[in-house]
């Protein structure tokens, strides 16, 4: 039996975090969860010398960074360390912010996929269609 | 004088030619002072009289005053002011009443002579009268030590003087009266012309200040005044401030802020406290006048009151250097001008009553909106998030029970999605519009066309019609195609069949005009007034009502406006205007853009447009083919194409957007296509870059932005 993939969840919002892990969990992912980027990362890199590393993040971007301050921009340089580490590791941004550059830096950073929280009805077949391609 | 001895042939010639002198003399000598004291020297020296005087009426009629005597008793009795009565027992007094000559031979037998202790030598006497058209304006009166020292030619030779004297000294009067007039009648004038001059600008100038200060200018400069200032009362009464003040002194006391009391002792202070004019013609006998180190040359002072309606508003203080120096008319004049003055600051307070007053209506209209807005949209959200609330304890209820009703449960998530959805839309309703706006030149016919694809409007639904001369025009792309795209969405959501849409200059103004209208149900008259107000839908509980006044607050934004029209049944037609790019920076009026110029290489670059034939392919293909780019322009990507540059239209209205992607992919042109938008998404750029797409760009309309995309 095929191992279930295991999706790594960082926001700093509880409700959804816990929503989302919900979905997630449903729809047959194994989740991890952090709740800023030191916290993401710290999860991500000790999954990654277990013998079941993530196999894709979903990011926040207006989170608490790396220095502990709440900035609107934290989830990139999340991104960009992650990317370091995995260069072709799947990361989808789940942001408020319906911002086109936003979208291009994160691109430009690795990011595999931009969804505006409140429209991710789309977000499990988006999910679906990055691990049919990685297939 | 019928007994009266004849003079000497000798003395006749002597007598006609000082008479011949005198009367030259009278022409040239100006000052009747001085002609007189010069008569009364020639009388005694050239016809060796003992003394000769001139004695002229004063304003009452009733007195001769003598005017000029020969020698030191002359000087002496003029300086105590001599005169004796009209018709008095004087020789003069006779002479002047009886307009006739007197002849006294002996002056002890004449009861009319009165002997005068200057004179102690006079024996004989004669009183000639000066007489100017039957009017007796004095005498003249001759007198010898001798007696009958008087003959006939004496006598005649000396009345011709008289007449000629009188004619000049009538001259002379009539001369002074008429200067004086015309002086009086000047300064009139003047006067009149500078009240006149503050009542007109009394209504041209609005700025109150200004109209004091050129006013204290103009009563100094016209008037010649020393100083001039305006006063006006406190709110409270209690001090009239200063508020203009002519010259450095002006400025000087504005700048300390110089103020007087209302009622107390200055000259301002109790015009303002008794509503009247106070004058001081010597500030040095005026107890009441305040001394002020800053005009140290004040003489005389005014101060005029600020009335109307009996309402004192301040004063206006004229300070002159010389004592007396206000006349009648400079009074009545500055009276006139404060008057003005007075008019000119009450409507300036009414102007700022009116002015808070309409900020205080404002203030309460904005907050009553803000309330109204507020209260609406929290009165949405309840009843949108009501259905969850409730519907959440009933599915927990339902879970309890034992079968479970599914359908039920269904139906109760189907209700929470709803909610959901219109809560989730109020957000993408709300956040966008009131995003910062980056306005940048644009076709106006291609954002609709981009409005119309995102729409999802079919083509047959939509014709667009585009006047040849239509300016660019100056708007946030990406908003302006939101908004666009909110009413034609309202035309389909009103079952409207065909939407048509002009594009073209608007006339007499530099806004391009942008007409939509649809054929759909149409807007009923009570509905129209709230068709911009937010939370207002006239399409049901399933609508936020937030798609117009989002696109009247975008609209706004870009300086546009945007107004509807509709008959129900008949459709609806809305008229936007928004603003075209100045002359001079259309696209057409410079084409050597740095970036357009041909770059050394050995062959040109060749760019591939797969767009359809409309005006912006047009636009950048003649830009680049110009530029010396090999062009070619397709609506799909036909086989063995090969470009150096792909430029694709996210918009792409003949052709499909998805296989000609995976064609470019298939092609290996993925990352040499760049995908221009006129309002790019966030998924959409997302899902293009995902696919390998070198860029996805803002649609560029200018040179300057198609030659940044190509660099």
């Amino acid at each position: 039996m095929m191992q279930p993939k295991k999706i790594l969840l960082v926001d700093d919002e509880p409700l959804i975090l816990r929503s989302m892990q919900k979905t997630l969990l449903r729809a047959g992912y194994t989740v991890g969860i952090g709740s800023n980027c030191t916290e993401g990362l710290a999860v991500f890199k000790a999954a990654q010398e277990s013998e079941t590393p993530f196999d894709m993040a979903l990011v926040d971007l207006n989170m608490p960074g790396f220095d502990g301050g709440e900035a609107s921009g934290a989830g990139m340089d999340l991104i960009s360390h992650v990317i370091e580490i995995r260069p072709d590791f799947p990361i989808i941004v789940l942001s408020a912010y319906d911002e086109v550059s936003k979208v291009k830096e994160a691109v430009t950073r690795g990011a595999r996929g931009y969804c505006v929280k409140g429209r991710e009805k789309t977000l499990l077949d988006q999910i679906k269609h990055i691990f049919e391609e990685n297939a | 004088m019928d007994n009266m001895k004849h003079a000497s042939p000798e003395r006749h010639v002597v007598l006609l030619s000082n008479a011949s002198r005198v009367a030259k003399a009278v022409t040239s000598i100006l000052d009747p002072d001085e002609l007189l004291r010069w008569s009364v020297d020639i009388i005694c020296d050239e016809f060796g009289f003992y003394y000769a005087g001139v004695f002229l009426v004063d304003e009452t009629n009733q007195w001769a005053v003598l005017r000029a005597g020969r020698g030191e008793s002359g000087a002496d009795m003029v300086a105590r002011n001599h005169k004796l009565a009209v018709g008095g027992h004087s020789m003069v007094g006779m002479a002047t009443r009886l307009r006739q000559p007197r002849v006294a031979k002996d002056v002890t037998q004449e009861v009319e002579f009165a002997s005068n202790p200057y004179l102690p030598g006079t024996h004989s006497e004669i009183a000639l009268p000066l007489v100017v058209a039957d009017d007796s304006i004095g005498a003249l009166t001759v007198q010898s030590t001798e007696y009958d020292a008087f003959t006939l030619e004496d006598v005649s030779t000396l009345q011709s003087m008289a007449d000629i004297l009188a004619i000049a000294i009538a001259n002379s009067r009539l001369h002074r009266q008429n200067l004086d007039l015309l002086q009086k009648t000047e300064r009139r004038a003047r006067l009149l012309t500078a009240a006149n001059e503050v009542g007109k600008r009394v209504s041209s100038i609005l700025d109150l200040d200004q109209l004091l200060s050129q006013t204290v200018d103009i009563i100094c400069d016209t008037y010649g005044y020393y100083y001039a200032g305006v006063f006006l009362t406190d709110p409270t009464g209690q001090w009239a401030i200063l508020r203009a003040g002519h010259g450095e002194a002006g400025a000087a006391m504005l700048s300390q802020g110089h103020r007087l009391a209302v009622g107390g002792h200055s000259m301002i202070g109790l015009a303002t406290s008794l509503c009247e004019a106070r004058i001081a013609l010597d500030v040095g006998e005026e107890r009441v006048h305040f001394k002020n180190p800053l005009l140290p040359h004040t003489r005389s002072e005014m101060a005029l009151p600020l009335v109307i309606n009996k309402e004192v508003l301040g004063a206006v203080t004229v300070q002159s250097t010389e004592e007396r120096a206000f006349s009648e008319d400079d009074i009545l004049t500055l009276q006139t001008m404060a008057d003005h003055l007075a008019v000119a600051i009450n409507n300036a307070r009414l102007l700022k009553e009116l002015e808070r007053a309409n900020l205080e209506l404002l203030r309460t209209k904005t907050y009553e909106a803000l309330a109204t807005a507020t209260t609406q949209a929290v009165h949405w959200i309840g009843n949108k998030a009501l259905p969850i609330t409730t519907t959440i304890a009933r599915i927990q209820e339902d879970l309890k029970r034992e079968p479970l009703d599914l359908d039920s449960i269904r139906e109760d998530l189907a209700l929470i999605d709803e909610s959901a959805r219109l809560i989730v839309q109020v957000k993408e309703n709300l956040l966008g519009p009131a995003r910062e706006q980056k306005p940048r030149a644009a076709m106006l016919e291609d954002v609709v066309q981009a409005a119309a694809y995102h729409t999802g409007i079919p083509v047959e639904q939509i014709a667009i019609e585009t006047n040849p001369g239509t300016p660019m025009i100056l708007a946030d792309t990406t908003q302006l195609a939101r908004a666009l795209g909110n009413l034609f969405r309202n035309a389909t959501e009103a079952s409207a069949n065909h939407i048509h849409v002009r594009v073209g200059p608007a006339p007499n103004s530099n806004m391009v005009l942008l007409e939509i209208a649809d054929d759909g149900e149409g807007i009923s008259p009570e509905d129209m007034e709230r068709i911009w107000a937010a939370f207002i839908t006239t399409k049901g509980p399933s609508h936020p009502g937030l798609g117009l006044p989002a696109c009247l607050h975008v609209i706004s934004q870009m300086d546009g406006r945007i107004t509807a029209i509709s008959q129900p049944g008949q459709g609806a037609i809305f008229t936007i205007l928004l603003p075209s790019i100045p002359d001079g920076q259309n696209e057409s009026d410079g084409l050597q853009s740095p970036a357009a110029k041909p770059l050394p290489r050995t062959a040109p670059p060749r760019i591939l447009f797969i767009d359809d034939d409309d005006a912006w392919s047009q636009f950048a293909i003649r830009i680049l083919s110009e530029a010396g780019y090999q062009v070619s322009r397709s609506t799909s990507l036909e086989k063995k194409a090969k470009a150096d540059i792909v430029l694709l239209d996210e918009a792409l209205v003949g052709g499909d957007l998805s296989s000609v992607l995976s064609h470019l992919q298939e092609a290996g042109l993925a990352g040499k296509t760049i995908i221009v938008c006129a309002a790019p998404n966030v998924e959409r750029t997302a899902s293009y870059l995902q696919a390998g797409i070198k860029d996805v760009v803002l649609k560029p309309y200018t040179i300057e932005e198609l030659a940044a995309i190509m660099s």
